[in-house]
């Protein structure tokens, strides 16, 4: 498999040792190693990858870990047992980033719409999920923590009351419908 | 997740004077939770009129 791949251009003093295609997802961008096992966050791929990299001369991928819907995991970290991934917005699979190019130009708050006026409905799923990896081939969800981006007291078409009482109905009824259902009224948190 | 789930709440206000009225709604969604709570008297949210703001931080075990 090494003498396939290209020569580096400008690596010195290095070796490639293995490869792995990542399980058929070549995307990888974050990356932690625990107990002998590669974790890795996918861009276009969603979700992550658990690679066995015990013998770094035959890597290979043992488990993937789909994301929510349109939610990527690209930054994840390990602490001990613990697994930590963070979801966030898949901004490639957003339609405002149809054109890639559109991800590096103006106010990134008002191209998501994360600016707007409006608390309309998310369709990526926010927030830390926690995995167990003391078996480290089979990662178990074992908790989430699940963070608002602020909850201005405003309803679901726009409108705001203009007295505090009305302001703070409608702040905390957002809070607790958050709780209830989950980003995508499933349920689901993260 | 419930109202008991929630471990952190902090709030903004623009007007002191609107706290008394916000404890009051937040009291009756919380009921007998107490999460740690942080609240501010901001002099302005995002856009004029916008009197509150929260943000919650809620945990749940799988």
């Amino acid at each position: 498999m090494t003498a396939e791949l290209p020569k580096p251009d400008y690596a010195r003093n290095m070796r490639i040792l293995g490869h792995c295609d990542q399980g058929g997802r070549p995307d990888g961008v974050q990356i932690m190693v625990h107990r002998g096992h590669a974790y890795v966050g996918h861009m276009f791929s969603k979700g992550f990858s658990v690679i066995d990299v015990r013998n770094a001369k035959h890597p290979r991928a043992v488990n993937y870990l789909a994301a929510p819907p349109n939610t990527w995991n690209i930054h994840l970290q390990t602490h001990d047992d613990l697994l930590l991934v963070v979801n966030a917005k898949d901004m490639f699979a957003a339609a405002e980033f149809a054109d890639e190019k559109a991800y590096y130009k103006g106010q990134l708050g008002n191209v998501v719409g994360t600016a707007e006026r409006t608390s309309a409905a998310r369709d990526w799923t926010a927030g830390l999920a926690v995995y167990d990896i003391s078996k480290p081939a089979t990662p178990q969800r074992i908790g989430c923590w699940l963070m608002t981006s602020g909850t201005p007291g405003l309803s679901a078409a726009g409108g705001l009351p203009n007295d505090i009482a009305g302001q703070a109905e409608l702040a905390w009824q957002n809070v607790m419908n958050l709780l209830a259902k989950g980003r995508h009224g499933c349920g689901r948190y993260c | 997740m419930a109202a008991a789930d929630i471990v952190k709440v902090t709030q903004y206000l623009t007007r002191a004077e609107d706290i008394q009225g916000y404890a009051a709604v937040r009291a009756r969604f919380l009921g007998d939770n107490r999460p740690a709570s942080t609240l501010l008297v901001i002099p302005q949210l995002v856009w004029p009129e916008i009197l509150v703001e929260v943000e919650i931080v809620a945990a749940k075990a799988l």
